[in-house]
């Protein structure tokens, strides 16, 4: 895409783990990610079980349970429709 | 003489409908073409990430231009998933090698924000 470009965000899509994982710190490094970042297998098992890609926003609540469920990116995703939702999850934690 | 005029009128009426059904035609070839990409796109949307990536480099902007896109997109991509639903469990590895995380292991202590995305 023109906006890989523009970005020198340009790689080869990753056919095993290790590459999936030069690209994924070459990521945190770019965007200076400071929270926990995990990486999927090579199967895509968890991305194709939240139907993530390429990017999306969760909230999963103390019970496990959905709270909240973006839209899917990337016109979907949008950080700033977290907050009631996170605001609401964390209001509700004991003590 | 008389019927020259009459003969007149009616070439200008057959060329006008012969008109009319060739508008006719191309208009419908147009139309089930149009349908035919739009239900290949949608066909595209549902397909693995690789895929659709991979026709989506050889097609460029088009689709975007042409299609109700966004829509399209949110409709495919919506996944099964529901507010309410027992979240997926898994355990993934920490990029920074230093262990892995289990999303189950935060249940009855913090709600948890995923933030899944793609850097290619």
């Amino acid at each position: 895409m023109q906006s890989n470009i523009k970005e020198h965000v340009i790689f080869r899509n990753p056919t095993t783990s290790q590459e999936r994982q030069d690209v994924a710190n070459s990521c945190v490094r770019k965007l200076h990610i400071k929270i926990p970042a995990l990486l999927d297998g090579i199967d895509n098992r968890v991305e194709q079980q939240y139907t993530a890609w390429p990017d999306r926003l969760f909230i999963i609540g103390r019970d496990g349970l959905m709270k909240y469920k973006s839209e899917p990116g990337p016109f979907g995703f949008d950080p700033k429709k977290l907050k009631p939702v996170l605001q609401d999850a964390i209001s509700r934690l004991p003590g | 003489m008389s019927a020259l005029p009459a003969i007149a009128t009616s070439t200008r009426v057959t060329q006008s409908r012969a008109w009319k059904a060739r508008i006719s035609r191309v208009a419908g070839s147009v139309v089930v073409l149009y349908s035919l990409l739009l239900a290949g796109l949608y066909y595209a949307m549902l397909q693995p990430p690789e895929t659709f990536a991979r026709l989506m480099m050889h097609v460029g902007a088009a689709p975007f231009l042409l299609f109700p896109f966004e829509s399209m997109w949110k409709h495919a991509r919506g996944g099964r998933l529901q507010i309410g639903d027992i979240a997926p469990d898994f355990r993934l590895p920490l990029l920074d090698g230093s262990g892995s995380v289990e999303l189950s292991s935060f249940h009855d202590s913090r709600p948890v924000v995923l933030i899944f995305g793609s850097y290619t």
